[in-house]
């Protein structure tokens, strides 16, 4: 079989099977792409742009254990704290100064009545959304 | 229509090429009991013991999960004895991929629930780790957990052991912070632990970090040597709010490096950073804030599909590694991170930093989709999932290499993803890059919560004489959507997209 075909077609066959011994393997890069040196072998031309490194981060608050039995309950799942006899969205935390306040991570005063403190956005959500970035 | 012999052989050559373009390698879903279940959220990595080279690649697997994960339409109910803890692994470069089993939760612990996390030892080849999160029998209800995993059930991570290359693996440790935290009653049965990123060090030690959602902490673990249990190491930022899972790595002289998602600001518009810090001589470095950084972005696709809207839900909105500098400027940590523009689209930026971390910042030329809207784009795009892998190039005097890759989304109502790969390079002394697309219209199926696997692996799997190929694995719905329900969806299982560079 081999013998009756074609040089030409030999070498198309040749050339696909070679092809094909990587399966899966994608494209070839382009001569354009093969221009782009990992690594610059001369000075660069740009500056990165970098970040204000003075621009504070929040910093966290000292979680405190508040008691009581007035913490809401979140729709799916979870529950807020009480503080101060309060039910607080969020957790009871101790500021600078001692007091004892509610926070959803730096959010003061903690979520809103429709909403719940979400360890993950480390934010207020709204509480009917579910907790799409937990575990699988 | 008569067609020549020569007509047909180029037409054949032609389909060949377009077929090993861009079809990708099925890992799992080749088997009755694969293609049952599903399988997605990749961490890889290599291996080479007893004279073979072997692929590894864990996932969330449901393979032959039936009988401990039962879904309705709307429900889940996870019962004793359930483990999402699967791998697979190929003996020919990615060419076949085999089934390498299901890990079985150890004494103490419920479930083993995902997230995977992977590194092989750099002191003995055939050493694999694979982490998994887990949930102690402390926390689990005796009927099973139903509905969605929290703090309530979830409380560590448990790492297996692989000795002959990620063939089979042992139960070697499981990792538990069980210290009260005031104000959570579930935390002294076991931190929620979320993520995980592995990476071992040129001594042969060995890191585990996960996202300790009780204590909004990134936590380190670390063995000396593989051999001798892992034990907690200092948190690398202290003091801050962390939501993100943690990405790890270590340099060619054991430094270790650590990213992570920081919460900046409150009120109705928060703003989060990505942090980097270093581990040298037993302590944590400066914190330095590199960009600004998302936690956790959807992705509306625009359009239905079985009847609900099509969402996806994302993973960590970074990547980076640490690899050969330039040299002219020391570049040797390169990252990648999502960010919004004011229209509320996806992009990617890309940057460098310094090994010492005192000096990072992002270049406009490894931006990838649109960090500006200027009204002239006609359909929506967004790029996401950022990976970044560096090969350091003392093989054989080959080169180094930097690559990135993420998922593109083009189109104001779409239902498919494309999946592109950039040299995170220079032409000139200027940065630039050239996406490529790996693998286009690859459909999707997530559940209705979105989930389709919140992340995947990119890594260096062979080196020749001239070449290095990278593999990037990506969820594979090429079977077809035939089911959407909320907890689950079919088909999702793994594929793996390799190219030479």
């Amino acid at each position: 079989m081999i013998k009756s075909l074609s040089p030409f077609a030999l070498t198309i066959l040749l050339i696909c099977l070679v092809s094909c011994q990587s399966v899966g393997s994608g494209p070839a890069p382009t001569a354009r792409e093969r221009e782009v040196e990992a690594t610059s072998s001369v000075a660069l031309t740009v500056e990165p742009t970098k970040t204000d490194q003075t621009v504070p981060m929040l910093k966290q608050l000292r979680r405190v254990d508040t008691g009581g039995d007035c913490a809401p309950r979140y729709k799916h799942g979870g529950m807020g704290a009480c503080v101060n006899k309060a039910p607080c969205r969020g957790f009871g935390a101790m500021n600078d100064r001692g007091q004892i306040l509610c926070t959803c991570y730096g959010d003061i005063g903690g979520c809103g009545e429709a909403q719940r403190c979400d360890e993950k956005k480390l934010t207020c959500v709204p509480d009917e959304e579910p907790p799409f970035n937990r575990p699988r | 229509m008569k067609v020549s012999m020569r007509g047909i052989l180029f037409l054949v050559f032609v389909a060949c090429l377009g077929g090993c373009a861009s079809s990708g390698v099925r890992v799992t879903g080749g088997t009755d009991a694969e293609s049952l279940g599903v399988q997605s959220e990749t961490a890889a990595t290599t291996s080479f013991s007893g004279g073979v080279h072997r692929i590894i690649v864990a996932y969330n697997d449901e393979t032959n999960s039936q009988a401990t994960i039962q879904y309705t339409s709307s429900t889940r109910q996870v019962l004793h004895g359930a483990s999402l803890m699967g791998w697979s692994y190929s003996n020919d470069d990615g060419v076949t991929w085999k089934y390498g089993g299901k890990l079985t939760p150890p004494s103490e612990w419920a479930v083993l629930w995902g997230d995977p996390g992977l590194t092989t030892s750099r002191r003995n080849y055939g050493m694999v780790f694979m982490s998994n999160l887990a949930f102690p029998e402390a926390k689990f209800p005796a009927g099973g957990h139903s509905g969605y995993v929290d703090a309530s059930v979830a409380g560590g991570a448990c790492l297996f052991r692989s000795l002959d290359g990620g063939v089979s693996f042992k139960f070697f440790q499981c990792l538990s912070d069980r210290s009260p935290v005031p104000g959570s009653t579930s935390a002294s049965k076991g931190h929620f632990y979320d993520g995980a990123s592995l990476a071992a060090g040129p001594g042969g030690e060995i890191y585990a970090s996960y996202v300790d959602l009780d204590t909004s902490q990134i936590v380190v673990y670390r063995s000396a040597d593989g051999a001798q249990p892992f034990a907690p190491i200092p948190l690398p930022f202290p003091g801050y709010y962390v939501g993100s899972h943690p990405r790890i790595q270590v340099g060619p002289d054991g430094v270790l490096f650590a990213m992570a998602v920081g919460k900046q600001s409150s009120g109705p518009n928060p703003s989060y950073m990505l942090m980097a810090s270093r581990f040298v001589n037993g302590a944590w470095g400066n914190v330095t804030l590199i960009t600004q950084a998302l936690t956790y972005p959807d992705v509306d696709l625009g359009s239905s599909l079985l009847g609900s809207n099509l969402d996806l839900r994302t993973g960590p909105q970074f990547s980076f590694d640490v690899g050969t500098q330039s040299d002219v400027v020391d570049d040797s940590v390169r990252f990648l991170v999502t960010q919004r523009n004011g229209a509320g689209w996806l992009f990617v930026r890309g940057g460098v930093c310094n090994y010492t971390l005192t000096s990072c910042g992002w270049y406009a030329g490894w931006t990838f989709g649109v960090d500006t809207v200027r009204g002239q784009e006609s359909q929506r795009i967004d790029v996401f999932n950022p990976n970044v892998v560096a090969f350091p190039g003392f093989f054989f005097g080959i080169a180094p290499r930097w690559q990135g890759s993420f998922l593109t989304r083009y189109g104001n109502s779409t239902s498919t993803l494309n999946l592109t790969r950039a040299t995170l390079g220079y032409v000139n002394g200027m940065p630039f890059t050239i996406p490529v697309d790996i693998a286009q219209n690859q459909p999707l199926c997530p559940d209705q919560r979105g989930y389709m696997g919140d992340y995947d692996a990119h890594l260096v799997v062979r080196v020749d004489s001239n070449s290095v190929r990278f593999t990037r694995f990506m969820t594979d719905a090429t079977n077809g959507c035939v089911q959407r329900w909320y907890f689950t969806s079919r088909h999702q299982h793994v594929r793996a997209f390799s190219y030479d560079y």
